[in-house]
């Protein structure tokens, strides 16, 4: 089942297009890594499927239910969120923030729900300090603790490893893991942090100027940047047009350089190519692909526009 | 909704300003009633319990005061936000007229607490009361008391909801508590109206006695002169509170409620 679908999802503020017909299907279980520049429509998309905005136009789907949007009898949502900034009482404490939280939501034993969700966050309960005292990075800790209070079933985190030290970042990543495999959470995670997000998503979706410009899995993003040949060529276009007949089964990506990197092909098929093609060759390396890179180049793309790259069905 | 009050009330029980507003007010009821007693330069007797021994004319704007600061929690990026991105469609409006409901409750424990305190600084001052009023005049004054300050605190949350700027909320809980929004108003509108030809304070002597700032001043003369007729418009201040006071507030519910609930809440 699809925790979250969208069809067309749209929103305008006055006379910006934020997010422009958005489809998008985040599956029960995923760890969805939503990636994208600034600006580019991620927290505005998160705030329509938690329902803190309204869409202009189009639909989401939640747990399958489009008449309730999923909400439990009691009108309470299955939806956790931490969007753009943690959200907290700052001249409580967390204990008294999260027992605040667990009381709106009607639950019972609010204290120990509460010393429960600070531990699993690495929290001290007996802490009484305010939160004002609090670094950014316990903040964060704490905002992620307010969006399990009720036990969600999908959980939106907007930029969750912002402010984390590298300790604190590995203690979110591994609590988010274990919510995921344990408790059967769906997370969907947008973060610049791509090194971070590679290494907990299961599953990823590129926004680019509010409309999706890629979909794929973790192990479809290892294949894509798994090693690939770096060729310059004398004649770079005649030489394209060549290795694309030698080499049908390759793509291939041109280099602000000039330089053509070929994925899908080794390095000694791309040489013999080049042989053959009798075009000079200036340079012929293997290179391994960095995923940061890639994430760049899919981020770019305008709208209606395929990377040069892609794969058939990858752009949309 | 009622899951919705605990959690206000137990967010607000635990914050240091409720306590300390509660201590302000203790203080500045007690020190004058225990100075005139240490003194003896107080009056020699009170005329009535209500409006002469205890002034409660402040209430409403310290009530205002009061919801400004609950209700500053700026529902785009703040607690409420996570509150709000937890509940259903149906629960988040349920969520808007909770916060008017809550600032009304809020109100009314300030009410009693004002009146509480006013008592116990009347024993500490050991000024006699010469006629009292009966204890039904004195509830029924409370009572409006409570009222005149309901229009001020739920379009303070209405503001706050609107606004989302605690600078703006604040601004507007004291300048319409304290009736200079209303006066200036109504001044405006004479000024235009003696442009127009009009005779000046015209405007102001026919609708100024129907304003809440009024009818809460009304209020604040005494229990007596609540319940009386015997005034301008020939109607008690306690009908004008229910007749102007009352729909004000509900209608401030409702569009707080039904109207903006509908907004982006982020």
């Amino acid at each position: 089942m699809n925790v979250i679908e969208t069809h067309g999802l749209t929103k305008r503020y006055r006379r910006k297009l934020a997010v422009d017909g958005l489809d998008m299907t985040v599956a029960t279980g995923d760890i969805y890594g939503f990636v994208g520049k600034n600006g580019s429509g991620k927290s505005t998309t998160m705030k329509m499927v938690c329902g803190l905005a309204r869409p202009t136009a189009g639909e989401v789907i939640l747990f399958g239910d489009p008449e309730r949007g999923g909400a439990t009898p009691q009108g309470f949502s299955r939806i956790g969120a931490l969007i753009e900034s943690p959200g907290v009482l700052a001249s409580l404490t967390a204990r008294d923030n999260l027992v605040a939280k667990a009381l709106a939501l009607g639950m019972t034993h609010a204290g120990q729900v509460a010393d429960d969700l600070l531990a699993l966050v690495g929290l001290d309960p007996a802490d009484r300090r305010r939160v004002k005292a609090y670094s950014l990075g316990m903040k964060q800790r704490l905002g992620l603790a307010l969006a399990l209070v009720g036990g969600p079933d999908l959980l939106l985190l907007d930029e969750p490893f912002n402010g984390l030290d590298p300790e604190a970042t590995r203690a979110m990543r591994l609590a988010l893991v274990r919510l995921n495999h344990e408790r059967g959470v769906t997370i969907m995670i947008s973060s610049h942090v791509l090194d971070q997000l590679d290494r907990v998503a299961t599953r990823f979706g590129v926004i680019a100027d509010g409309r999706l410009a890629a979909e794929f899995t973790d192990e479809e993003l290892h294949e894509r940047c798994g090693s690939s040949v770096r060729v310059r060529l004398a004649a770079p276009e005649r030489g394209l047009a060549l290795l694309e007949q030698a080499l049908p089964q390759a793509t291939f990506r041109a280099e602000p350089d000039g330089a053509l990197v070929v994925t899908g092909a080794a390095l000694g098929e791309v040489s013999s190519a080049c042989f053959s093609s009798g075009v000079e060759v200036r340079e012929l390396a293997q290179q391994e692909r960095d995923i940061e890179e890639y994430f760049v180049e899919l981020m770019g793309v305008q709208k209606g526009q395929a990377p040069s790259h892609a794969e058939d069905g990858e752009a949309r | 909704m009622i899951a919705l009050l605990r959690s206000d009330a137990y967010r607000v029980l635990r914050s240091r300003w409720i306590w300390a507003v509660a201590a302000i007010v203790v203080f500045l009821t007690l020190a004058p009633a225990l100075m005139m007693r240490w003194t003896n330069m107080g009056p020699v007797c009170y005329d009535n319990l209500t409006g002469s021994a205890l002034a409660m004319s402040g209430v409403q704007l310290l009530a205002a005061a009061l919801t400004s600061i609950v209700c500053c929690d700026r529902t785009d990026i703040g607690f409420a936000r996570s509150i709000l991105s937890s509940l259903g469609g149906r629960a988040r409006m349920v969520w808007f007229a909770e916060k008017s409901v809550f600032s009304l409750a809020l109100a009314a424990a300030l009410t009693v607490l004002a009146f509480a305190v006013g008592l116990l600084g009347l024993l500490a001052s050991g000024v006699p009361v010469a006629n009292p009023e009966p204890a039904w005049q004195v509830a029924a004054w409370l009572g409006c008391t409570w009222l005149c300050a309901a229009p001020y605190v739920v379009l303070t949350v209405l503001v706050a909801h609107l606004t989302r700027s605690e600078g703006v909320t604040i601004a507007f809980a004291m300048l319409g508590a304290g009736g200079l929004l209303e006066g200036g108003l109504l001044i405006g509108i004479d000024f235009l109206h003696a442009l127009a030809g009009g005779e000046f304070l015209a405007v102001t002597s026919a609708v100024g006695p129907w304003l809440p700032a009024e009818i809460a001043s009304a209020v604040g003369a005494g229990a007596q002169a609540t319940l009386s007729a015997e005034n301008a418009v020939q109607l008690a201040p306690a009908l004008r509170a229910l007749i102007v006071c009352l729909p004000l507030a509900v209608a401030a519910i409702a569009a707080d409620a039904l109207l903006v609930s509908r907004r982006d809440a982020a």
